[in-house]
């Protein structure tokens, strides 16, 4: 990594964190407007609410409380649920899931992608046959069914009637249990990736310097994975990073439909339930992600491809 | 390329693995999905049904169920009440903690001091609106003041540990259902030593909580499972079938109904969606979940200070209708203000039979009345607001129901107010912005005064500022009945005087259908404080 590659990275450091301080106090004040209280038991007395607001800090100003927060959340602290979990501490509570949604959000984009590639490189070598209409039907559907829906599928079929897997989420079989969310996630993904390969494929393949290799004489598997498609996954790489990004934070329906106790599902929860703390924490956790997610999509384009530059040289 | 091969490799020999694992755990397990999740295990703060559940999973109170639902002694062998009816002695039977350490009459005496010291969501249960316990209102008093409270105010409270096994407790006023009162988690003891111990996490993991009771929590994940063990320490070991219990999080009704037909749970409830297709199945049922859900009136508004106008709202409600039709999930149209289910006369029969229908539909005659309060208001014509929160469900379901069967009345049209419940309930009940709100309650205890006292001038659920001379009357009577026959017919009279002046509209008793496995015997399920007991539960 040359000192232009660093000075960038130190560059987008900074500006990563100033954003995330923005990001938080918008959050922050995004979650105390929201209609609805964390105290919603409507036969508590107002003095009882005004102790139970006062034991979180509630009663304070808001900017107060902004700065208690912030405080604490440096030091790791996001504070304790106060409605979902009763006082028990966010941190723990969004480090289990985002352990669960992180693993499978990784799992299906690996395999997702690696199928995704397979089947789009097949379908741009084996171009306007019969095989490559296969390849595109099966992306088109992949593509405009949701998740949720291939969930379901496997749910009913796999799961329920023929009970091969388990039908929810089991911490004492995880890999077993795991099998119908990740496939139900990696689906968008191979259909995803497998439609960018193609079209990339086919215009690399086109391109001078393939023809070039070829009249080389190199054999056609040097110039398929060496330099065509090489070449074709740049494209790739900049959808693979908000799909990652989106499937470690957790999908919703999903989630729910296989019983995974993950971060969207956490996130909602929270949500319906004005859980404070820990939608600051689920929210906050996923911008981090992104933020740093594009940070490194940036980095990686100077590793794959040489001819692009990061900074400017000096 | 190699490397990913073998790791596609290994990935997959792991997957046949742990498929080979299985979940073989022997014995008997009864396996019930909720859609909701055990917030809480802390029986001085825990509000929920599902905590609920799961507390008494592993806790007895003083008072508990039998395998029919009738209250009977858990921890407290003996209750004899003085002659004045003030003062109860419990006497304790040998039972132990999971820990080995014997229950104690301190026991409860800890847990009542903590639900009030730490301002539990429940701990005005302890004071006049609940067991009424003497000294217990003037510490929330001073909490609420933010003056110090001394040691030696909790010492006056009225709950005492006379010796290791007798508990000693005096109220305030007489108090017909003391021994149902004793079931509701709020009064659980605590084992001081194992609590102290636990600091701040106790309640908040399976190793946090020490059990009393039929079962020991073995596991807890939030979010997905919890399950329990048999307690071989129980003193009621003998009733307890079985060796397993486990609670799933399956927030998906369609998705517990799956597991229920592939036999991956026992128990499941469903949504109105899937009733009509699972309606003839033998594993449907359904039961009452005690909640009320009836339109709050402003008497401040002028045309609601009508009775002609208010009988005029009741009977355009066709709530059988909206209950079997609409809502299909095993909701009953209300037939009066107590619903039924809740609590039996000392003779065994249910109050809402005894008291009889007192709401009925009647399009014809809702018009009948609306035009003869008009006339009486000199005017053609009035505009009622319908307050509803959209995050209460089925409130949005009544609301969108109401308006259209009050359009149809000729004279009155309806402006939907929709927000949410914290605002529904703290800014327009509170400061009386109102009309016709829609609103709901659910029973602390199996006693219609949960229901009746919130019709008392003075009352603070009492937002439409309802006030009769006549009902104030007979309520105080109810007080002071020393018969709890008398006392019994005399609520059957509040009730009669408060539905002829319409002063609330109760519109349905909120049901939930479930797929039980018709294997399952003797699960006890209750429309008031602990909503399911597992204890008895048998599978044959």
């Amino acid at each position: 990594m040359n000192k232009s590659t660093l000075k960038y990275i130190g560059k987008r450091l900074l500006i990563s964190c100033a954003t995330l301080l923005v990001i938080s106090v918008v959050l922050f004040l995004m979650v105390r407007f929201l209609p609805g209280s964390p105290i919603n038991n409507e036969k508590l007395s107002d003095a009882q609410r005004a102790i139970i607001e006062a034991k979180y800090g509630l009663d304070k100003p808001l900017i107060v409380q902004y700065v208690n927060y912030f405080k604490n959340m440096l030091t790791g602290d996001f504070g304790v649920s106060m409605n979902l979990y009763k006082d028990m501490p966010v941190s723990s509570l969004v480090g289990d899931a985002a352990k669960i949604s992180f693993a499978y959000g990784i799992c299906a984009v690996i395999i997702g992608s690696v199928i995704g590639i397979l089947l789009g490189v097949f379908a741009a070598l084996h171009r306007n046959t019969i095989w490559d209409t296969l390849a595109t039907v099966i992306s088109v559907i992949g593509v405009s069914i949701p998740s949720f829906v291939f969930a379901l599928f496997i749910l009913i079929f796999f799961a329920a009637d023929l009970q091969l897997i388990p039908t929810m989420y089991d911490e004492s079989q995880v890999v077993y249990s795991s099998i119908m969310p990740v496939l139900a996630l990696s689906v968008g993904v191979i259909a995803n990736v497998a439609r960018f390969t193609r079209t990339e494929m086919i215009s690399v393949l086109n391109s001078e310097y393939i023809t070039l290799a070829k009249a080389k004489g190199l054999d056609g598997k040097t110039v398929i994975f060496k330099h065509a498609l090489r070449n074709a996954l740049i494209p790739v790489i900049t959808i693979l990073g908000p799909i990652l990004v989106n499937l470690m934070t957790g999908t919703m329906v999903v989630e729910k439909i296989c019983s995974v106790p993950g971060l969207g599902k956490l996130l909602i929860n929270s949500i319906q339930a004005s859980d404070y703390n820990v939608i600051l924490a689920c929210s906050f956790l996923y911008a981090v992600m992104y933020i740093f997610m594009m940070l490194i999509i940036d980095v990686s384009y100077g590793i794959i491809d040489p001819r692009i530059r990061l900074g400017k040289d000096d | 390329m190699k490397k990913l091969l073998s790791l596609m490799l290994c990935a997959l020999m792991a997957l046949t693995l742990a498929g080979c694992g299985g979940s073989g755990s022997a014995g008997k397990t009864f396996t019930f999905a909720s859609e909701l999740d055990i917030k809480n295990l802390d029986s001085s703060d825990a509000d929920d049904g599902m905590s609920f559940d799961a507390l008494h999973a592993c806790i007895d109170g003083l008072m508990g169920l039998d395998k029919d639902g009738n209250i009977v002694g858990a921890i407290a062998k003996d209750h004899t009440v003085s002659d004045d009816g003030l003062v109860h002695t419990f006497k304790l039977r040998n039972a132990k903690w999971s820990n080995g350490d014997p229950v104690t009459a301190k026991d409860f005496v800890y847990a009542w001091h903590r639900i009030v010291k730490n301002n539990g969501n429940y701990a005005y249960m302890l004071g006049t609106d609940g067991a009424a316990i003497t000294g217990v209102d003037e510490i929330m008093e001073k909490i609420a003041n933010k003056e110090k409270v001394a040691d030696s105010d909790y010492d006056a409270m009225g709950v005492k540990a006379v010796d290791d096994k007798t508990l000693e407790v005096t109220t305030t006023r007489k108090i017909d259902y003391f021994e149902e009162l004793m079931t509701f988690p709020c009064y659980y003891p605590i084992n001081q030593k194992f609590c102290e111990k636990a600091g701040d996490q106790y309640g908040k993991s399976a190793k946090n909580i020490l059990s009393n009771g039929a079962f020991v929590m073995d596991s807890w994940s939030p979010g997905s499972k919890a399950t329990f063990k048999k307690n071989d320490k129980y003193w009621n070991k003998k009733a307890v079938k079985l060796d397993t219990l486990v609670m799933n999080l399956v927030q998906e009704p369609k998705v517990g109904a799956t597991n229920f037909k592939s036999g991956k749970n026992d128990f499941t409830t469903i949504n109105s969606e899937l009733v009509d297709k699972y309606k003839k199945d033998k594993a449907y049922t359904t039961f009452g979940e005690g909640y009320l859900f009836y339109l709050s009136l402003n008497f401040k508004t002028k045309e609601l200070q009508n009775l002609n106008v208010r009988t005029a709202l009741s009977y355009a409600i066709n709530r059988d209708d909206f209950a079997d039709n609409v809502l299909k999930d095993g909701s009953k149209g209300a037939t009066g203000y107590v619903p039924s289910g809740l609590s039996t006369s000392p003779d065994g029969k249910d109050f809402r039979e005894e008291a009889g229908t007192l709401v009925s539909y009647d399009a014809a005659k809702a018009q009948e009345y609306l035009d003869k309060g008009l006339q009486e208001l000199g005017v053609s014509k009035i505009k009622l607001r319908l307050t509803y929160g959209t995050d209460e469900s089925p409130m949005d379901q009544m609301a969108t129901y109401l308006q259209n069967a009050f359009s149809k009345l000729n004279g009155l049209e309806i402006e939907m107010v929709a927000t949410t419940k914290q605002d529904r309930i703290y800014n327009k009940q509170k400061n009386g912005d109102f009309d016709i709100c829609c609103t709901r309650w659910g029973p602390d205890y199996a006693d219609p005064t949960t229901y009746l006292n919130l019709l008392l001038d003075g009352n603070a659920n009492n937002y439409g500022k309802y006030s009769n001379a006549a009902y104030e009357e007979k309520m105080n009577e109810v007080t002071d009945a020393s018969d709890a026959k008398d006392r019994w017919q005399k609520m059957i009279e509040a009730e009669k005087i408060a539905m002829d002046d319409y002063a609330f509209i109760p519109v349905f008793e909120k049901g939930a259908a479930a797929l039980k496995n018709p294997k399952v015997k003797n699960l006890v399920q209750k429309a008031v404080g602990v909503p399911y007991t597992f204890n008895y539960v048998d599978i044959k």
